[in-house]
């Protein structure tokens, strides 16, 4: 006898369909609950990667705070790698840091320094020019006695309007410029006094203005010695004495260029002079890395070679051995080809009552790169 | 017609043939057996149904909206701008309960930025500081009631207004979520740090 011989199988068929139309049901679901899960653990990790970032942040402050060595160079700041294992960060990540303050800031420096520091790159001198004294960069606008403009991030100059005139030099000079540094007051002529006066929130009648720059220009040198910034503007014989407290912030007598991390166009720019002997100007960054100088004695001897016995010795004036301003960066590597990468600007400072160095953060970014690219923002 | 049986030693009923037609216990095992994959399935289903439209509807509308309000708050409280070699030219963070406004740089461009509370929306706003592009968004709507506080990293005190010349050591969100229902109930507050301007081993 054969049972159901005509609809045996409408059961199984009938069961296929249901399994079928649930697993598609399950896929459709199972999918929106994967994008959710993934989306909420892509945020956990980018939370984790930017705390281990800031982590790794705080060790280096701790690091800064702690050093006791007499010397700052490329060699001796080292990231303690093996610190940051001791304390159980295993992060693929890199720890690079540099010395900022050393770079050259455009908004407080004269404009006979441009020149020299722009020596081979006369397009960039009359772009930069233009646009401080200026405040546009037609060629046609009369550049004003005082400049009209400064920089909030050196990134910004590459923004400007007119700014391709300088986009070949970009990859040369950007990690050359800053503006994290304070205006040095051996270096100041009257022109760029005056703009800072004028940054402290300083009105003077344009007579005035011209006084002011005449008499800086005429007393500077009266001026070229360790001392406070109020002795030193003392000696200028300024028609109108400036309001030293506001402007304490901008300027400061202590020299804070390291000789070990300055670069050779920004030595000449501070020195004035051609070099007498440019191979050896061009051997400082690897002299820095093998044999850092130590002591004065050492880099008055490199000086010497460079530009010859008479290069001024108010030049002491411009240095130190301990960076003030430092730049971190802290790249921790990420899946898929990008990155996470911190860069901070770091003043470090030690009044002679303090045992330690204290830190202040100035700058903080944070950003995803693409790994190998470098600088590519990638949001999220 | 002989009878085919599934295996030997199978023995059908005499009942069984008496009904006229039945199931096999093959077949009754196998019913059993997919009904039971197909129960479990529909259990899963259900279950996951039902978490996966409470996480949606409930907790994972709230988890969303925190996440977008942190994203959105931390990329430009991060981004604080700071730069004591300038003077006085750019006020820092200016803020009060309604919202706060702040100096930052962002690839290379300087603006003030900042968000601020309206009718229960949340809208951010940028100002570019050299060509003055004013740019508005609305991020998120439906939080009433919500309130912004600072945390002064010198007197250790929430106050709600925001004038100093430094920056506050952090920023606070106290805030409600309106469901659609109309309902609001208060979410978890949101304190974000700003890391420029902080000072270590400064006494």
């Amino acid at each position: 006898m054969v049972l159901n011989r005509g609809n045996s199988g409408a059961v199984l068929l009938a069961v296929t369909w249901v399994l079928l139309i649930l697993t598609g049901i399950l896929i459709t679901l199972g999918y929106q609950v994967q994008l959710e899960s993934l989306l909420y653990s892509r945020y956990k990790r980018e939370l984790e990667t930017k705390e281990a970032a800031r982590n790794l942040l705080q060790l280096v402050i701790h690091r800064l705070q702690h050093d006791d060595s007499d010397y700052d160079a490329p060699g001796t700041i080292d990231f303690p790698y093996a610190l940051a294992a001791e304390l159980g960060y295993t992060y693929a990540a890199e720890v690079e840091l540099w010395d900022e303050g050393s770079r050259f800031n455009l908004n407080n420096t004269p404009a006979y320094m441009w020149r020299s520091f722009f020596e081979d790159a006369p397009g960039y001198y009359t772009f930069v020019h233009q646009w401080f004294f200026s405040g546009d960069v037609s060629a046609y606008s009369t550049p004003a006695v005082v400049r009209q403009n400064y920089l909030f991030t050196v990134e910004e100059l590459y923004r400007l309007p007119g700014a391709e005139a300088i986009a070949t030099y970009e990859n040369m000079l950007r990690p050359e410029l800053t503006v994290f540094n304070p205006a040095l007051f051996y270096l100041l002529d009257g022109e760029t006094f005056l703009a800072l006066l004028k940054q402290t929130g300083e009105n003077y009648s344009a007579s005035t203005e011209m006084a002011m720059i005449d008499a800086f220009n005429r007393n500077r040198w009266n001026a070229m010695y360790q001392a406070s910034l109020f002795e030193l503007v003392g000696r200028l014989g300024l028609p109108v004495f400036p309001d030293i407290a506001k402007l304490e912030p901008l300027v400061t007598t202590e020299g804070f260029l390291n000789p070990n991390f300055i670069s050779p166009r920004h030595l000449n720019a501070v020195i004035g002079a051609p070099p007498a002997n440019s191979v050896r100007l061009y051997e400082l960054k690897t002299i820095q890395e093998a044999t850092p100088f130590t002591r004065w004695e050492y880099f008055d001897a490199y000086l010497k070679e460079v530009y010859g016995e008479n290069y001024p010795a108010y030049v002491r004036l411009y240095f130190t051995f301990k960076t003030r301003i430092w730049g971190v960066r802290v790249r921790i590597m990420g899946e898929s080809g990008t990155s996470f990468c911190l860069t901070a600007v770091l003043e470090r400072s030690k009044e002679k009552a303090l045992t330690s160095w204290a830190i202040k953060i100035l700058s903080l970014r944070e950003e995803w790169v693409v790994t190998g690219e470098g600088g590519t923002g990638l949001g999220e | 017609m002989s009878e085919r049986l599934p295996f030997p030693g199978w023995k059908r009923s005499k009942a069984f043939f008496r009904t006229g037609r039945g199931f096999t216990l093959f077949e009754v095992l196998v019913t059993i057996t997919l009904t039971g994959f197909i129960m479990l399935g529909i259990i899963t289903v259900l279950q996951n149904t039902a978490d996966f439209s409470w996480r949606s509807y409930t907790r994972g509308d709230k988890e969303r909206v925190l996440r977008l309000l942190t994203r959105r708050l931390e990329e430009i409280l991060g981004s604080a701008y700071l730069c004591p070699y300038i003077g006085e030219k750019l006020q820092l963070l200016n803020g009060n309960t309604q919202g706060f406004s702040l100096p930052v740089s962002r690839e290379g461009v300087t603006g003030r930025a900042g968000f601020f509370l309206h009718d229960g929306d949340l809208v951010y706003r940028w100002e570019g500081i050299r060509d003055g592009e004013v740019a508005e968004e609305t991020v998120i709507t439906r939080l009433p009631g919500a309130a912004f506080s600072y945390l002064d990293g010198k007197s250790g005190l929430w106050i709600p207004y925001w004038q100093e010349d430094y920056y506050p050591r952090l920023v606070r969100l106290r805030l409600h979520w309106q469901e659609e229902t109309g309902e609001s109930e208060p979410l978890p507050d949101l304190i974000f740090p700003i890391l420029v301007g902080t000072e270590y081993g400064i006494e």
